[in-house]
């Protein structure tokens, strides 16, 4: 894209041609307020605090909408500017409740920001304050209808991000009003939870349960790390107060993610319910008692030395790869808890937000790998992608797109051209020879399939979802194997924070066996353990993880705990195996 | 007006919304959830998006009406002509409603509207599809009575 | 004036909307023509050399606009804008229901020469009686083979439907009105692009009004010079006015464009009931600021009325008498634009809303001085603001009252209410 020469407040930049004015003034290091425009959905011009005065051009211009030309003058500061920025602050002011000192969003807000940078010392204009409905029905966040400024970010990032389509706008003018669906309450709606709306709201209209009250903008710290729940591996921003992660949010400048994230990222960590293990504990005759550190390792490595090799270290996706290296030299056999496939990614995450047909096998994206799943859905909504699913519970017989019984209505079935059994997978590369860029997604189960139809599809690549957010890391460093009932005498699970466990392999642990399990979390290892040794959170340690594209993440520590970092455990567990 | 021949014809389904939506309209007198579920279907849109667009314009309900509803022009021309204010003191009087409300028996309800683009021979009043201009309050009441006859 | 009606010339005949009077009364016969004599192109070239303005409002030259429209090939449109809904406008629905095959035969001749494979009718969802017109005169048309395939035996095809607005002042404007032809909420979009460039459904539109398509038949049939020598010099052909308000006669008038105000309200719709004064007259419907009793002398078309700081708009002729209270009319104004304001940019969904308190407030009675600097600062703020003309639209209405009136409205604040008679 060729440039053109532009001139903002004085400043002479020369910029790409198809950009907006707002963009323009970044590149010259000159920043434009905003509310409802947002680097990461189209801009709509319609909240007009972006207005500048552009030289010959009758009226003022909102920046977010208004390209660049070349010659172009602007001025985003001059006293036309201000006036019309106060004007647009001072109807927003006026139109529902801001009283900022009753807000939790108070000193993080965009729009109190915007008001002290202009000087709003006093009300304008009257204020009648129509009250509305605070809707807290949902669990994590609430929806203060009297806080929102309509800006429509919040109706965007659903539809245009995540492509889930749950908010919308009922009403027009002053009665326009935020809803979710056929404005049902948020708690009942189609939500599911990602909270993406929650971290574009300019205001505290959408407010986190967990985090409000608990910090503002210049009392928090933000520290950028990886989520370990699934292996689409996304960026995340812990926000830390006091050593305490207070809120998560998605990081806008992570790949694969680019600020999105799922309710398993976002909210689960901070909801946590079950009892943290801060010190190792020793089951005696049916009780736990608390031990020191000294005396749990002591434990662990006598009754190792008594199993030989008889050892069954089995991993969880919350492992590092640090972490793995280092129980990968501990004795005897390494599983990884998850099924694996051997077949590996040949696509990028990234490649989600190209691909003009998706074929997905043996997953449920909505379910499993979330964020990659709005990456399809906005394929399709917004591309015209065409999405197919082959999937053991489509028989063959839905060819229709009508969902079949029971556990076969995936949740992107509403969204497929086609759904194929797998002995039908043959049609599937019927259609999808002559795509431009096919990308084919799988399960553990479906990766052997996946990787067969990429042979057959011209261009086509594959992306491998395995469960466990570091399973392809710890797979490199030597977890080549799932765990299905093999026996052991000592079992040493180390689970960080999972909470999704196969009822098999409890039920295995429970039969016999020494099991030592190395947790962040008590239950549900409390039932089935004989040691429990502490392990520190995602939030807590630092390392690398590998996602579902081979792609390193870093792991970074936000806030420290006193559990003893566990590299210390399993080194001394390495010794022991020399 | 045929809705499928036009659907066929349009690039997309979605352009019959508000052909659609007035047609269910009229079939149940309201929007109901239901009925815009079943409109979403049929053009492939979410209930949503048809919830969204529908509440958009003044002339789609949500809500039921009485089965006559009485939509008198409150517009700058009505007014200056004389009579608007009247008609609507008229018909709360003779309905025993405000602007605004049903009957109890839900044959009536009253409205005030914008502009019916009658401005040349106000008062003026619409009565479901029928517009009623140059009225004499005589005339309104003869117009009730045959409306309140019917079974 | 003596002027013999060309637009209205046939809605006194008996059953003036049915296709045998219109083809009785040289109806179709400029369709003939265009589609024999002219190619596409001499046709833009015809309608600039009328100097035909646009009649919905804004008053856009129509060859210029027909020019903006793309040669590429690929699908493009025609919307005819029947969403009639400016307050003291009612010509397009005489238009509509007493001679629609006048705007059907425009409607191809435009088409035809844009290159538009199909024309939408978009008529305010009010108009119960309008749809039926155009339903059926489009019916009877494509029965006479002057729509559908091979037109005339032009092979020239044109397909024509009729859309039904819902209830929305806003869908007027023309993005709005494509938006909701598609079935959206009726917002206005972007410009740029234009229309012409992305219309409906991003394919190239070109928007007319009702008026300025019944103009184009008289354009084919007597040329572009015959069409010029109406009006003046910047203002051409007839125009249809609406009256209003305190007048006798109210009703729709054609004269050419630059009659005078005070021949056209005292000499053809009667003068004012009770002899009274006219105290101000809103020239062009509710959105364009009033003039003044010393202004009567105007001449209604775009230049003059411009240059008296108002605008000719749709030709709507409200009349205020000397006892109309202007602060009320301020008001009812006011509250119109905030009823229509579509919500999406701050200025229009806010601004109007305070624009209504504060003059119901002064019109109750319970206005204060700083009440004017607020109605100031919201006029000013709005004023180029908004995402849309609709701003603009409001600023006109209750600007233009305020600095025009601004007695009344100190009057009122320190009288504490209306003085006027009721």
């Amino acid at each position: 894209m060729p440039n053109v020469r532009v001139t903002i407040n004085g400043v002479e930049a020369a910029v790409p041609a198809n950009i907006t004015v707002l963009e323009a003034a970044k590149f010259a290091g000159i920043e434009i307020p905003t509310l409802c425009d947002h680097p990461a959905i189209e801009p709509i011009g319609a909240c007009r605090i972006c207005l500048v005065e552009i030289e010959k051009q009758r009226t003022l211009q909102p920046a977010c909408t208004f390209p660049v030309f070349e010659g172009m003058v602007a001025h985003t500061r001059s006293e036309k500017v201000v006036e019309a920025r106060r004007f647009v602050l001072d109807l927003l002011f006026s139109e529902r409740n801001h009283f900022c000192m009753f807000c939790q969003m108070s000193e993080s807000c965009t729009l109190q920001d915007l008001a002290y940078e202009y000087e709003l010392d006093h009300w304008k204009f009257n204020r009648p304050m129509p009250k509305f409905s605070v809707d807290a029905s949902r669990e994590y966040f609430v929806m203060d209808h009297n806080r929102c400024i309509l800006c429509r970010r919040c109706i965007r990032v659903c539809d245009e991000l995540v492509g889930n389509g749950t908010l919308g706008l009922k009403n027009r003018g002053a009665d326009s009003m935020v809803t979710a669906d056929m404005d049902v309450p948020f708690g009942e709606s189609s939500c599911i939870s990602c909270g993406t709306c929650l971290q574009v709201c300019p205001t505290g209209s959408l407010a986190d349960r967990a985090s409000a009250y608990m910090g503002a903008t210049a009392q928090i710290d933000r520290v950028k790390t990886r989520c370990m729940a699934c292996p689409v591996g996304c960026g995340t921003e812990l926000i830390v107060r006091e050593n305490r992660v207070i809120r998560v949010e998605g990081d806008w400048d992570a790949e694969p993610n680019k600020g999105l994230l799922c309710e398993i990222g976002r909210f689960v960590p901070l909801h946590e319910k079950r009892n943290r293990v801060r010190q190792p504990m020793v089951r005696t005759d049916g009780d736990w008692t608390e031990v020191e550190m000294e005396e749990a390792l002591g434990l662990m490595n006598e009754k190792m030395r008594e199993a030989g090799d008889d050892v069954a270290t089995i991993v969880s996706g919350f492992v590092t790869v640090e972490e793995g290296k280092a129980l990968a030299q501990s004795p005897g056999a390494k599983y990884l808890m998850h099924p694996i496939a051997s077949e590996q990614s040949t696509a990028k995450q990234a490649d989600l937000d190209e691909a003009d047909l998706f074929v997905v096998v043996n997953t449920d994206m909505t379910e499993d790998y979330q964020v990659a799943g709005f990456a399809i859905k906005r394929g399709v909504r917004q591309r015209g992608a065409r999405l197919l699913l082959i999937n053991d519970a489509a028989d063959g017989e839905a060819a229709d797109g009508e969902a079949a019984d029971g556990e076969a209505a995936d949740g992107l079935g509403d969204w497929a051209m086609r759904r194929f059994g797998p002995e039908d997978a043959n049609q599937a590369v019927s259609i999808a020879r002559g795509a431009q860029m096919p990308v084919i997604v799988a399960g553990p189960d479906g990766a052997k399939l996946a990787t067969e139809l990429a042979d057959q599809i011209p261009d086509a690549k594959v992306l491998i979802y395995t469960p466990g957010g570091n399973s392809r890391g710890l797979y490199e460093v030597g977890f080549q194997e799932a765990f299905e009932g093999q026996e052991a005498a000592v079992y040493h699970v180390v689970a960080g924070e999972i909470s999704r466990i196969s009822p098999e392999l409890l039920e295995q642990l429970r039969q016999g066996g020494t099991v030592i399990v190395t947790t962040s979390y008590r239950e549900p290892w409390d039932e089935v353990a004989d040691l429990i040794v502490p392990m520190p959170t995602t939030f807590e340690k630092s390392g690398t993880t590998v996602n579902a594209d081979g792609m390193v993440g870093q792991v970074v520590v936000g806030v420290i705990t006193r559990a003893v970092p566990t590299n210390e455990i399993f080194n001394s567990l390495a010794e022991l195996a020399q | 007006m045929e809705p499928g021949y036009y659907a066929e014809m349009d690039p997309a389904k979605r352009a019959m919304l508000l052909t659609a939506l007035y047609m269910a309209q009229e079939q149940y007198g309201y929007l109901s959830r239901e009925a815009m579920e079943r409109v979403g279907r049929r053009l492939g849109m979410s209930p949503r998006e048809v919830y969204n667009t529908a509440t958009f314009y003044s002339m789609f309900r949500t809500e039921p009406v009485g089965r006559y509803l009485i939509q008198v022009c409150e517009g700058l021309s009505c007014h200056l002509a004389g009579g608007a204010e009247d008609l609507v003191a008229h018909l709360e009087d003779r309905l025993g409603i405000s602007a605004g409300q049903m009957t109890g028996d839900g044959r009536f309800s009253l409205q005030m509207v914008q502009c019916l683009a009658a401005c040349g021979s106000s008062p003026a009043m619409r009565i479901n599809d029928t517009l009623y201009t140059n009225l004499t309050l005589g005339q309104v009441d003869t117009i009730l009575q045959d409306l309140e006859g019917r079974p | 004036m003596t002027f013999e009606p060309v637009l209205l010339r046939r809605t006194s005949l008996p059953r003036s909307d049915s296709i045998d009077v219109y083809l009785a009364n040289d109806g179709y016969a400029a369709l003939a023509r265009a589609l024999r004599d002219y190619a596409p192109g001499e046709l833009i070239g015809l309608v600039k050399a009328s100097k035909l303005r646009g009649r919905g409002g804004a008053g856009f030259p129509a060859g210029l606009k027909w020019g903006f429209m793309p040669q590429s090939d690929g699908p493009k449109y025609l919307c005819v804008n029947t969403d009639e809904g400016e307050p003291g406008t009612f010509k397009d629905r005489e238009l509509v229901e007493k001679d629609p095959h006048q705007i059907i035969e425009g409607a191809i001749i435009a088409a035809y020469a844009v290159g538009a494979e199909r024309a939408f009718v978009y008529i305010r969802g009010e108009f119960f009686q309008g749809i039926k017109s155009w339903i059926k005169a489009i019916a009877d048309a494509y029965a006479r083979g002057f729509l559908g395939q091979n037109i005339l035996g032009s092979g020239y095809d044109l397909e024509m439907s009729v859309h039904r607005g819902a209830g929305a002042y806003i869908c007027g404007e023309e993005t709005a009105m494509i938006s909701s032809l598609e079935g959206r909420r009726g917002e206005p979009r972007l410009k740029p692009p234009y229309p012409a460039e992305k219309g409906y459904w991003g394919q190239p539109t070109l928007v007319h009004n009702v008026e300025t398509l019944a103009n184009i038949p008289h354009i084919v049939n007597h040329g572009a010079e015959w069409f010029a020598s109406i009006g003046t010099e910047k203002s051409t052909g007839p125009k249809i006015f609406c009256v209003s308000g305190h007048v006798y006669r109210r009703g729709v008038y054609e004269f050419p464009l630059g009659i005078s105000l005070r021949e056209l309200l005292y000499e053809h719709a009667g003068g004012v009931p009770g002899g009274k004064a006219i105290k101000a007259v809103i020239p062009g419907g509710a959105s364009t600021p009033p003039l003044t009793a010393d202004q009567l002398d105007i001449t209604l078309d775009f230049e003059s009325l411009e240059g008296a700081g108002s605008a000719l708009g749709t030709g709507a002729i409200i009349v205020l008498d000397e006892d109309t209270c202007m602060v009320d009319v301020a008001r009812r104004s006011a509250r119109f634009f905030a009823h229509e304001s579509c919500g999406r940019c701050t200025p229009c969904r806010v601004g109007t809303q305070r624009a209504v308190d504060v003059l119901e407030a002064i019109e109750a009675g319970r206005g204060v001085p700083e009440d004017l600097d607020r109605l100031e600062a919201l006029c000013h703020g709005i004023s180029g603001n908004t995402f849309c003309p609709m701003g603009d639209a409001v600023v006109s209405a209750i600007g233009g009252t305020l600095v025009r009136f601004r007695d009344e409205f100190e009057e009122h604040i320190s009288q504490g209410g209306c003085a006027a008679p009721a």
